[in-house]
């Protein structure tokens, strides 16, 4: 469970980039975040993560404070961040080690999630090879299964579909929705609206900082009727 | 002219470090800068200074006075030559701008003049200060008029670019031969060796000093022998150019001299429409050796290690893949007995195994004391060139956030950081000083006491590095050189070395001169200085060290 409280973040102490943020991501759910570019979305992820501290407001990973007990917090998250472009001279076995032993995951249990993961993005071929010789999309699935490899309960996912061939974003919505429906808590910011439509069990909508919808999407076409998701949104952020 | 002017101005922006936001690391960054200012820059330019000085002086009787400044500028641009390679090839082939750069509607010549100029900006600013202290130290022997002091100014700023052009134009010419191998990896493996090469001939060429004093150097000048300024003159006319205009105040030597570079400019420039695009298409970031090996056999390797252990094996990994980091950062540890070589050379103090031996078998206090000092001094300044642990965080760039938010507390990272800084230098030092212990017949304690100091030594160096690189890191780079050239905490750490060097190790030997303190003491002394220095250096870790990570922002 996510549990985000009253948060605030300024940058150089002109520029807020957050503004007073209340949500909570209960478990089972799948929550879409979505906002025009600059709108916080990745600000806001990355103080869920531990990576940018909030001014004001407390986050809460599964009950653990993240400023408090950020340890306890980090362990139970799975990250993508927006870019999959890391550690390229490590091969992708290397990779997957490193994530594992740096969440502690047993061997045992590594080496059956590290071959279901290969199997399930078509990975095997590759793992042995650096991953500066991956593609765009070869690099963002391996990020996706390096991210999942400890099981988090918490799933943090920074426009993960990007770069994704269809095969593989077709298997990691039916993991978002898999990981959910087991009693977790899925966060993932997306631009492609038909994605939260389909996948999101709420979604939230904010711009310069601050949240214009959080719900369900039953509610947010009950206050928009005759209108789609996408004119909504641009109904939305263009009042803004 | 305005897409130039815009290219230089994008890729001079790029190479500045970030502001610190808080009062705090403001603060930091003007002491370290200060102690940068103080300690390195003005010591070594007034060094030159008073060198070129005192040379001047020396042959101003037999009328040759402008020859010393000649071979310190020859100096100076050979050294530009050897370290601009590697820079050079780096910013015209590897920075990862290119990529953006190559479907832009630029010619060649453009994308070439524009990455010159940021190069010549980014690598002249030590060469500036010297070549203006040797004017300095010139003018102020010979006593120039005020209208060679003026002429001389375009030199100061100008004196690097034909040795960068160089540079520039023999990057050029071999990567436009070298279709077949298009792996950037392994062209920049190509141009470090390159480099090495060029350091190993400018060390072994020093040969030629070992046995010149300044009178035999006088001697040899007045007899009318200048084979040197000959040869080198040929390789760098822009120097005797340089030279007339200011000793003379010779307007047409000026003129030679602008119309040289400009010539070798043009030359460059030349060659790059003819040559840049075919060498700089096609190079690809993968290096074709890949492994293929079958995923069960991948699992079975696939072991749980200490997060600790996993994080430095990513470390090492990560240092010894990359090209630049490797000979930058690794190789370098290994190399230090070449240049060990080169001050014996030019020192001309002959070595035998047998008088070193028999010296310290009678407890000589020269060599015993040279044995104190000299392994404190070298494992300090060992452990600061390399730049490992003051580029740690900075190596991170982009990835920055990995250090935030994965469940390893900031202490265990820089504890892996500060360790991959330790082993290396300590490595390097010991696989060259034990053996040298064991042929000089060292006693067993000894040796043990020798170790226990460097690795004091060593330790400090690698935490005071990693401190001094989290205060303002340089997160934002656009190739791995960049990240370590551009990168200031390199230059302060290797400031806060050299100052410790001077304090400890030239201190311990006035100090040891000049009064009645033992031997035994002086190792006392100097276990006392490291312990206290490293109880600091810790201390300030554990403390504001972290913080400064807690509070550092991504890049």
């Amino acid at each position: 469970m996510i549990q985000i409280k009253n948060v605030t973040k300024t940058y150089n102490g002109t520029v807020r980039a957050v503004d007073d943020l209340t949500l909570t991501v209960n478990n089972g759910e799948i929550v879409g975040f979505i906002g025009p570019n600059g709108a916080g979305k990745t600000t806001t992820l990355k103080m869920m993560t531990g990576i940018l501290k909030p001014d004001t407001g407390t986050i809460l990973i599964n009950d653990y404070d993240m400023q408090h007990d950020a340890l306890k917090a980090k362990q139970a998250i799975g990250y993508i961040a927006d870019s999959p472009d890391m550690f390229l001279r490590l091969k992708g076995i290397e990779f997957m080690n490193l994530i594992s032993d740096i969440y502690k995951v047993p061997t045992e249990v590594r080496r059956e999630r590290i071959k279901t993961f290969a199997m399930r993005f078509d990975l095997s071929e590759v793992l042995d090879k650096p991953m500066q010789s991956y593609s765009h999309g070869m690099r963002q699935k391996m990020m996706v299964a390096a991210a999942l490899v400890h099981d988090p309960a918490v799933w943090i996912l920074d426009e993960p579909l990007t770069g994704l061939d269809p095969k593989s974003a077709y298997t990691l919505k039916n993991m978002m929705r898999e990981h959910a429906d087991a009693g977790n808590s899925v966060l993932f910011s997306t631009h492609v609206l038909e994605v939260a439509e389909k996948l999101c069990d709420k979604v939230i909508i904010i711009n310069h900082g601050q949240t214009l919808f959080y719900g369900t999407l039953d509610e947010l076409t009950a206050k928009y009727p005759d209108m789609d998701l996408e004119k909504i949104f641009l109904e939305m952020t263009a009042h803004e | 002219m305005n897409s130039y002017l815009t290219l230089t101005k994008t890729f001079i922006a790029a190479i500045g470090m970030s502001r610190p936001q808080d009062k705090r690391r403001k603060v930091m960054i003007a002491i370290l800068s200060l102690f940068a200012v103080f300690g390195i820059l003005l010591p070594v330019s007034v060094g030159v200074g008073v060198l070129v000085n005192l040379m001047t002086n020396t042959l101003l009787p037999i009328g040759c006075e402008a020859l010393g400044i000649q071979l310190m500028f020859h100096v100076i641009c050979l050294f530009t030559l050897v370290f601009g390679i590697n820079v050079i090839f780096n910013e015209f082939y590897f920075s990862n701008d290119i990529e953006f750069l190559l479907p832009w509607p630029l010619k060649a010549y453009q994308i070439i003049a524009s990455k010159f100029t940021a190069a010549f900006i980014n690598e002249n600013m030590m060469q500036f200060f010297l070549v203006l202290s040797c004017i300095i130290g010139f003018g102020t022997g010979a006593k120039i008029s005020l209208a060679s002091w003026l002429m001389s100014i375009i030199g100061i700023i100008t004196l690097p670019v034909i040795p960068l052009a160089y540079c520039g134009v023999l990057s050029m010419l071999l990567m436009a031969f070298t279709k077949l191998i298009k792996s950037k990896d392994v062209i920049q493996k190509i141009s470090v060796g390159l480099m090495f090469i060029m350091v190993v001939v400018l060390v072994g060429s020093i040969g030629f000093l070992q046995n010149m004093d300044i009178d035999s150097y006088v001697a040899t000048l007045a007899s009318g022998d200048q084979t040197f300024f000959n040869v080198m003159n040929y390789i760098f006319p822009n120097v005797p150019l340089f030279v007339k205009t200011f000793h003379e105040g010779s307007i047409t030597a000026l003129i030679g001299y602008i119309a040289v570079n400009a010539l070798v400019i043009a030359i460059m420039l030349f060659l790059s429409e003819k040559l840049y695009f075919k060498g700089v298409i096609g190079l690809t970031s993968s290096d074709s050796k890949a492994g293929r090996q079958d995923l069960d056999k991948l699992l079975a390797k696939s072991i749980q290690r200490k997060p600790f252990v996993s994080y430095l094996l990513k470390e090492v990994r990560l240092l010894v893949r990359t090209p630049v980091y490797f000979t930058n950062c690794i190789a370098i540890n290994f190399l230090w007995p070449i240049f060990a070589y080169a001050m014996i050379k030019i020192s001309g103090y002959k070595v035998s195994v047998a008088r070193l031996t028999h010296y310290y078998a009678h407890r000589d206090l020269r060599i015993l004391l040279f044995f104190h000092l000299g392994i404190v001094g070298l494992s300090v300044v060992m452990a600061a060139i390399n730049s490992l642990s003051s580029n740690a965080i900075s190596r991170e760039g982009k990835h920055f956030s990995f250090m935030k938010y994965i469940p390893v507390d900031y202490f265990t990272q820089w504890h892996v950081k500060a360790f991959v800084g330790i082993i290396f230098p300590f490595t390097g030092i010991m696989v060259f000083f034990l053996p040298v212990c064991i042929l000089l017949k060292i006693p067993l304690l000894h040796i043990l006491f020798y170790i226990f100091l460097s690795l004091l030594a060593v330790f400090f160096i690698s935490y005071m590095g990693v401190y001094i690189d989290s205060i303002q890191p340089k997160l934002i780079w656009d190739d791995e050189m960049s990240s370590l050239r551009e990168n200031y905490n390199t230059f302060f750490a290797m400031a806060i070395s050299i100052g410790f060097v001077l304090v400890v190790c030239v201190g311990g030997f006035f100090l040891f001169c000049n009064t009645k303190i033992s031997i035994a003491f002086v190792g006392f002394l100097l276990t006392v200085i490291l312990l206290i220095a490293n109880i600091v250096v810790l201390s300030l870790t554990s403390h504001s060290g972290v913080r400064n990570i807690q509070e550092q922002e991504e890049a």
